[in-house]
């Protein structure tokens, strides 16, 4: 996963807003943490997020792929490579953010308590835990055929995208071919995402310690928010 | 990974045609090329497309010209242009360099840059002399040339795509230039369903200039004019037999 697509990554999300994202996120976080100093971007890929939340706090990352993490580095980001289920960076955050339906690799609801109990884990006293899910059960469709294409300088990229639904986990397929100026190549990336309800965060943030809190219409899928306790 | 495959060849890839050319206006062109035919050949009555393709043009066109017929070089493209046109209206396996139907038509046509498959001016040469012998006196021809050498854009990539309700398709079009040659080297990415499909075809096409163009038509005895005020192309070359 995230192999061949890292060298793709930012000319497929090109037109994403991050910088929007991330002044909607440092006000969800502003809003309950009013003085949160640092921050810690779960699952951060290429660091597009990291880049406008640097403005705001003192932000590093965490990035189970070592081809995102190191596009990551080279932007000058403070990347350390891990898995969000089971990582222990030995300090906390006044937030933690896991954006961009990233916790869809967590792996069922099991990986979700894992890595929601480890983000926990990481909050300073009063901090606050931010996830964007992917998408809820219902939310997501099988045969959902996608066709995209995108050129920027010597470079140019297709995507087809076939989307499976196999219970609680939505797989997309996505044939890659992309051109970067000297050879063209052909490549699958298959991502096997788990859909989560309110339930699931509910109960992955209350074991953890704190109260999910459900938050629509701030990023562009469904946010769920909690404060750790004081002591 | 990516079976390789002639140009146009193969049921999946030929079934994919029209998906991949969807954005393309025909019924634009199917309106100026009746002006243009009506407008040098008042009373024309029938009509042959050469490299007619699955047939999107000749099937309208038949409308207007209810005596014609098509020629392809796929034998994939007969077939699904031999579905599409109306009854009567013949679709014959040809090349267009030697094909023979032996009668003549009021108006023949060659569209979509076609004719750049002949690559060398003594083919395209050839090639209009064909359809030439396949005009009655005072016919008109239509040739839609292909890229001229300054038009043709080497080293650049293009993503296309394409998506309806049961398929969906991206192509990565890959040009570069060899010699007086344009090559649009394509990666095809075809969704049915569920089921993907992948295919290369390597187009290579003669980029002739305007001059060549008109000498070909010259040599097989037409009148010669360019008119570059039709919709969404390279303009077409317009020719009566003398």
């Amino acid at each position: 996963m995230y192999t061949d697509f890292a060298s793709v990554y930012d000319l497929v999300y090109a037109g994403k807003d991050y910088a929007a994202e991330s002044a909607s996120v440092t006000a969800l976080i502003r809003e309950r943490v009013p003085r949160a100093v640092s921050l810690l971007d779960t699952a951060c890929g290429t660091g597009g997020h990291l880049r406008h939340l640097t403005g705001s706090f003192t932000a590093e990352g965490l990035e189970l792929s070592t081809e995102m993490a190191a596009i990551a580095r080279e932007r000058g980001f403070d990347v350390t490579i891990g898995d969000m289920r089971g990582f222990d960076l030995g300090r906390r955050f006044d937030a933690v953010v896991c954006l961009f339906g990233a916790i869809g690799y967590a792996g069922g609801v099991s990986g979700l308590d894992a890595a929601v109990a480890h983000m926990a884990a990481h909050l300073a006293p009063g901090g606050v835990l931010v996830i964007e899910n992917f998408h809820a059960p219902g939310e997501f469709f099988d045969g959902y055929r996608v066709a995209d294409g995108w050129a920027d300088g010597g470079r140019a990229l297709t995507r087809l995208s076939v989307s499976e639904l196999r219970g609680d986990v939505g797989v997309m397929n996505w044939h890659f071919v992309f051109d970067d100026g000297e050879e063209t190549r052909y490549f699958v990336d298959r991502h096997e995402m788990s859909l989560y309800g309110d339930a699931d965060f509910e109960r992955a943030f209350a074991a953890a310690g704190l109260s999910a809190e459900r938050l629509d219409g701030v990023l562009g899928r469904t946010v769920y928010a909690g404060v750790a306790g004081r002591s | 990974m990516y079976a390789e495959s002639a140009p146009y060849d193969g049921d999946v890839l030929a079934a994919s045609y029209d998906l991949i050319f969807s954005r393309r206006d025909y019924t634009a062109e199917i309106a100026f090329l009746t002006g243009v035919i009506r407008e040098a050949g008042p009373g024309t009555a029938s009509l042959l497309d050469v490299a007619c393709g699955p047939g999107r043009h000749l099937a309208a066109l038949a409308e207007e010209f209810p005596d014609a017929a098509g020629v392809d070089l796929s034998e994939a493209m007969v077939s699904l242009a031999a579905e599409r046109v109306p009854e009567g209206v013949p679709v014959t396996l040809g090349d267009m360099r030697d094909f023979d139907l032996g009668r003549r038509f009021g108006a023949v046509i060659c569209l979509f840059g076609s004719v750049g498959y002949m690559r060398e001016t003594p083919a395209l040469d050839e090639a209009v002399a064909r359809m030439a012998a396949h005009l009655e006196p005072g016919g008109v021809l239509v040739v839609e040339p292909w890229h001229h050498p300054d038009t043709f854009e080497a080293d650049r990539a293009i993503p296309v795509i394409a998506r309806d309700d049961g398929r969906a398709i991206t192509t990565l079009i890959v040009q570069r230039v060899e010699g007086r040659h344009g090559i649009m080297d394509m990666r095809h990415t075809v969704a049915f369903g569920t089921d993907v499909h992948t295919f290369r075809e390597v187009h290579e096409l003669g980029l002739f200039t305007d001059a060549e163009y008109r000498a070909s038509f010259e040599a097989a005895g037409l009148s010669v004019t360019h008119r570059d005020d039709a919709p969404g192309r390279p303009g077409l070359y317009v020719g009566v037999l003398r």
